[in-house]
């Protein structure tokens, strides 16, 4: 178990930036997720914890100790990898072995033929073996042990990779992409095991996907990436809500955030597409964009709406509906859920209104940073907010 | 639209593909029926493909009699798998630092490589001679093996497997605690097994029976390879002696026969340079 810190960490090849400037804590014994689109640099982040990369400049520290001068194997890290990475030539059981018997036996003593006649072998090989069989036990993997990764499925060879890390008790998984090449299904069942997993073991776990839904599923907190540059780290339920950033917003939920054009006018109060919202913001700022995912908003009436559109699309989720609404002064119409009821009533084409929750609004200047907003209460009328 | 092609077009079709087979077969099927024919029946007018007599352990006894065949075998056996083992020991490394290692002047060095590809042996043959003229070491095991030590197409053809090898798996090795010789030798080297055993018919076959090169440097018939032994039933005197020199060209390819056929499912998986998924 340990802390993994990493401070004012550079990584750039050549004149390109590949991580600028990364400051990150990772509790002992938490589950941290880095999270972020394709070419973000999350992998290159987790491959220099591990010793794999070196930074360009920065410092990573495990349980408060500098590492940056230890050799992968000497940092005490499991590490699970996307394509699995197991020994194609080694049965099941002797992939599982493989790390223990690295680090617990010195190079004479894995000669092929002289380890069985050395003092001690057959006391070291039931140590490695019932560290196996726990393992094997623990993965439900215990009838594969005598074959090889090529005859496995995807979910099993997983198993054997996650078996793998875990056989040596070490300081902290690393996990890159392990779940992204296997079917939609085994995904979501392996992404419950995983965070049970987690749950049994108390490890710190790092976790990297470019998957959003896992990332909210299974983390204590979540660290998101763009660009190279760490933009928030918050708990998934804190970065759901309160993202500071619109690409925080955007990349965060599904389907993704609406994000409309919007004013504010010289009292505070935010409008969209010439429509006052029930929403004040610092005033007398331009350009600003208004976020409201789509569960924060309603369809109801043309008149009674916020804002008015037309319904062009329905999409049926089975257990709610996504209405596509497309508005005169927009260029992409906006996601607005509603329940099955209201979805069955709705009919394409009509005009209708769209109201919006002024509390979960979320508002962004014209950098993309987040602003402070606040709901109006609905009995003050609006010219009397601009004190 | 499964439709089967008429039988005309499938005989025909088998026609020819057999046609191309007995081109391919004909010296070995003709060497192995002249090993046992009595001589008459060899240089005789008229040509017969079965024998009339069999001559079989007259041919066979006079092969294995005549010259020190088995010590020649002995001598090829050697020098084949002196020379495998040090371009294996050579090209295993190498390639891996070409497919998976990052330095300065990578590609320079795998371009040589390549140029290297290019240079046919007997280019370089004189030079190789005043070379081990220099050390020494004409006439014997080392003039045979030294000039082949390193072989570039051995380091190209293990290069390409390396390539398809995830990095993922070195990660892994790295993590688990192999050094970078161990994650050569224990991981790369099982892993590109197919690549292995196909560079090793390459080269078994090239060595086993090259001709020139013995013929340059050797004198003395103690260090013979299987296929300088042969030329002893070539014979300025007494004439051509066909019939044990065919026995003892039938005694010395067998050996290449069974090794091609027990390595064979591999050596197709090598030559499509399949991946591990």
């Amino acid at each position: 178990m340990a802390e993994i810190s990493i401070r004012k960490l550079n990584k750039s090849f050549g004149e390109t930036q590949i991580l600028d400037q990364i400051d990150l804590t990772v509790r002992d014994g938490e589950f941290m997720t880095l999270v972020g689109p394709s070419g973000c640099g999350k992998s290159t982040l987790l491959r220099i914890i591990a010793g794999l990369e070196s930074q360009t400049n920065g410092q990573v520290n495990i349980s408060g100790q500098p590492v940056d001068q230890l050799r992968p194997k000497d940092r005490n890290l499991s590490m699970v990898f996307q394509s699995y990475a197991l020994y194609p030539h080694l049965t099941v059981k002797e992939n599982i072995a493989t790390p223990i018997r690295m680090r617990s036996y010195c190079w004479y003593q894995r000669l092929p033929l002289l380890a069985r006649v050395l003092p001690g072998a057959a006391e070291r090989q039931s140590g490695i073996d019932s560290k196996v069989a726990a393992v094997a036990e623990l993965l439900q993997i215990e009838h594969l042990l005598d074959r090889r990764p090529g005859e496995l499925s995807g979910g099993q060879r997983q198993r054997v990779a996650l078996g793998r890390a875990m056989v040596r008790d070490p300081a902290a998984f690393l996990m890159d992409e392990p779940l992204s090449n296997l079917d939609a299904k085994l995904r979501i069942h392996m992404r419950t095991e995983i965070a049970q997993l987690h749950k049994q073991l108390g490890t710190t776990f790092i976790y990297v996907t470019h998957d959003q839904a896992e990332a909210m599923t299974m983390s204590d907190r979540i660290a998101l990436m763009m660009d190279g540059e760490l933009l928030q780290v918050a708990t998934p339920e804190e970065i759901y809500r309160n993202p500071v950033d619109v690409r925080v917003a955007e990349f965060i939920g599904s389907p993704k955030i609406n994000l409309l054009p919007g004013e504010v006018n010289s009292a505070g109060r935010v409008t969209v597409c010439g429509q006052p919202l029930r929403v004040a913001t610092q005033p007398r700022q331009t350009q600003i964009r208004v976020g409201v995912r789509p569960e924060n908003a309603t369809v109801c009436r043309a008149e009674q709406g916020d804002i008015q559109g037309q319904l062009i699309y329905l999409e049926n989720m089975g257990a709610e509906f996504f209405a596509h609404i497309t508005i005169d002064t927009l260029t992409e119409p906006m996601l607005v859920r509603c329940d099955v009821e209201q979805g069955q009533q709705l009919s394409l084409g009509a005009t209708v209104g769209i109201r919006i929750k002024p509390k979960h609004t979320l508002i962004f200047n014209q950098s993309g940073r987040r602003v402070a907003s606040e709901k109006i209460a609905a009995e003050v009328h609006h010219e009397s907010v601009a004190v | 639209m499964n439709r089967q092609p008429s039988l005309l077009f499938r005989l025909f079709r088998h026609l020819v593909l057999m046609s191309g087979a007995m081109v391919m077969l004909m010296p070995f099927i003709w060497m192995l029926l002249t090993s046992v024919k009595p001589p008459d029946e060899i240089f005789s007018s008229e040509l017969t493909l079965w024998p009339q007599h069999w001559y079989f352990i007259e041919n066979y006894s006079e092969a294995l009699t005549r010259i020190p065949l088995m010590k020649f075998l002995l001598n090829g056996i050697v020098v084949t798998a002196t020379i495998f083992l040090c371009q294996v020991s050579i090209a295993v490394p190498v390639a891996y630092a070409l497919a998976k290692m990052r330095f300065k002047g990578k590609k320079t060095l795998f371009a040589a490589v390549l140029f290297c590809l290019l240079i046919p042996p007997q280019a370089v043959s004189i030079p190789w001679y005043l070379l081990m003229y220099q050390f020494g070491w004409l006439d014997s095991y080392m003039a045979l093996i030294a000039p082949f030590s390193i072989s570039v197409f051995g380091i190209f053809l293990m290069r390409q497997f390396f390539m398809t090898i995830p990095n993922d798996l070195i990660y892994a090795a790295r993590i688990d605690g192999f050094s970078e010789l161990a994650i050569i030798w224990k991981v790369m080297l099982p892993t590109a097994m197919p690549a292995l055993v196909s560079f090793g018919i390459f080269s078994i076959v090239a060595h086993w029976n090259d001709y020139f090169w013995p013929l340059i440097v050797l004198n003395s018939p103690d260090y013979y390879t299987p296929p300088l032994g042969l030329v002893n039933f070539r014979n300025d005197d007494t004439g051509n002696d066909y019939g044990p020199l065919m026995a003892a060209a039938t005694i010395v390819i067998t050996p290449l026969v069974g090794a091609f056929l027990l390595a064979q499912k591999r050596f197709i998986e090598g030559i499509t340079l399949s991946g591990m998924k």
